[in-house]
């Protein structure tokens, strides 16, 4: 479980969070989404504890231990590592710190990162392999995943993703991913929280957020309805509506449809661009 | 960590012995060239003691090079290690190389550098590691630490001039060695809580938006001491002629 309680946090000048609480229980996967410089990302570097709030508290599971950071894996955007290692001495530097006996390199192997490598000579794609290959080893019961995951292939992503469904399905591992799209991941999520001027706008679990948001096409917007976006066409306007309620079905004129999870956001977000 | 810190140590260790190694061509081209007439012994005195003066500003000011040119403090504050033991590790194996090289220089010189220049030395290394935290460039560290000596020098002077206007004295072998050491500790004490202070509370935020309190703490300590100097630079001078 991670507690969030009254937490502010600026970049000097620049706020970012104002007495913001979040609550997330142990072994849920959750996404958080929202324009880009919402806070997504400070959001994540604070509970991984390599941000201090100004204000407020950051709990976590007594399970966790004296040190969350332990049982926390983090992989932010700026993948950092010591880059003038070699993978080696990174490997080596990393299990000395963890007291870890062995390292399950099982991720590393499906690139061609060599041992003698240094992190810095590695692409971005094989990095971000490599740093979540480091956290995996740790076995940890809460992973922080930023939206870097876009940068590695398609083949990588899949293998990455499905080392995360066999550790979801080992034991209660609590999951935070920041990302902006859905379409390989939306199987594994089960809570969306959308972040807006550092606040949270929408805090929904995934079954009730797809029925709740629908895409209604019609010649005239709904009045009677809150729309985030239009996508207006010659003939006809598409209206992103949240929160729907079904009663009203029969009373709207137009056509309604469901949405994935990567249009869902894109309604939000495009409504905040509007 | 402490591995890493070691094998990072040992790296500045190296690349500052290329003044040693300077020291053997030095004297060839003195007996095959230039010929003024270069003692060998002194030749090596010089330069065991200018390697132990580099090795101290560069041992200090490069504490956290790896984590800035790897741009790694997001990585290293991930860690589950606390700011003490990261320090620790930080320091402990440059300090241990700083009394190794000493030790060496003591064996090799045949009189001891530690004893002759230990406080110099000890105020060098530290300068240099109180203020990498606080500049962002090894070559404004190093001229920073330019300063801090200068302080220190003028400092000592000073201490002793004040204190015999106040009826005391530092009399007796050991009065030049507590005045050097009164003045490191005035100087160091202060920048040494600053970057503790600062270090301790560090995140990943850019490091200028998180060095409030090391210059608070710094700045005003900077301007007593140097002003306390200036103002009695004159009189201390004439004293200390006098004597």
């Amino acid at each position: 479980m991670i507690e969030i309680r009254g937490v502010s946090f600026s970049y000097g000048k620049t706020g970012v969070f104002r007495d913001f609480s979040l609550s997330i229980p142990e072994g849920q996967v959750c996404l958080v989404t929202g324009i880009n410089g919402v806070g997504k990302s400070t959001l994540l570097r604070l509970m991984a504890g390599v941000l201090r709030p100004d204000k407020g508290k950051i709990r976590y599971d007594p399970k966790l231990g004296a040190d969350p950071r332990r049982k926390i894996g983090f992989v932010s955007d700026a993948l950092s590592l010591y880059e003038s290692l070699t993978i080696a001495e990174a490997i080596g530097f990393h299990k000395s710190v963890y007291g870890l006996s062995s390292f399950d390199d099982s991720l590393v192997q499906h690139t061609k990162i060599g041992c003698r490598q240094k992190v810095r000579e590695l692409s971005i794609g094989q990095r971000t392999i490599f740093h979540l290959n480091l956290i995996l080893s740790l076995e940890p019961a809460v992973l922080l995943v930023d939206e870097i995951i876009h940068s590695i292939d398609a083949y990588l992503r899949k293998v990455f993703l499905e080392q995360i469904v066999q550790l979801l399905s080992k034991r209660r591992l609590t999951v935070v991913m920041v990302n902006v799209n859905f379409h390989d991941i939306e199987h594994l999520i089960e809570r969306v929280i959308l972040l807006k001027s550092g606040e949270i706008a929408v805090d929904e679990n995934i079954e009730d957020l797809k029925s709740k948001v629908k895409k209604i096409v019609a010649r005239n917007r709904p009045d009677s309805l809150n729309v985030l976006s239009q996508i207006d066409y010659s003939e006809h306007s598409e209206f992103f509506v949240y929160p729907f309620d079904n009663r009203l079905r029969g009373t709207i004129e137009g056509d309604i449809f469901d949405l994935n999870l990567t249009e869902i956001v894109s309604a939000f977000i495009g409504g905040e661009y509007a | 960590m402490l591995r890493k810190e070691i094998r990072d140590a040992l790296k500045r260790f190296v690349e500052s012995m290329v003044v040693l190694a300077v020291i053997p061509f030095m004297y060839i081209g003195d007996k095959l060239v230039i010929k003024v007439g270069l003692d060998y012994a002194s030749l090596i005195d010089t330069g065991f003691f200018l390697t132990l003066v580099i090795f101290s500003i560069y041992a200090g000011a490069t504490i956290f090079q790896p984590e800035r040119k790897d741009r790694a403090f997001e990585y290293l504050f991930s860690l589950p290690l606390t700011r003490r033991k990261i320090i620790l590790a930080k320091i402990l194996p440059r300090f241990g190389l700083l009394l190794i090289l000493g030790l060496a220089a003591t064996i090799v010189v045949g009189r001891s550098l530690l004893a002759d220049a230990g406080i110099t030395i000890l105020v060098l290394f530290f300068s240099s590691l109180f203020l990498s935290i606080g500049v962002f460039s090894t070559a404004i560290n190093i001229f920073g630490v330019i300063l801090m000596y200068l302080i220190f020098f003028q400092g000592g002077r000073t201490f002793v001039y004040l204190l015999s206007r106040l009826g005391g004295s530092f009399a007796g072998h050991f009065g030049p060695l507590v005045s050097q050491l009164v003045s490191a500790a005035v100087l160091l004490v202060p920048f040494g809580m600053a970057f503790w202070l600062t270090f301790k509370k560090m995140d990943a935020r850019p490091l200028k938006l998180q060095m409030r309190t090391y210059y608070f703490i710094t700045l005003p300590v900077l301007f007593v001491i140097v002003s306390l100097i200036t103002l009695s630079f004159r009189s201390s001078q004439a004293w200390l002629l006098s004597r």
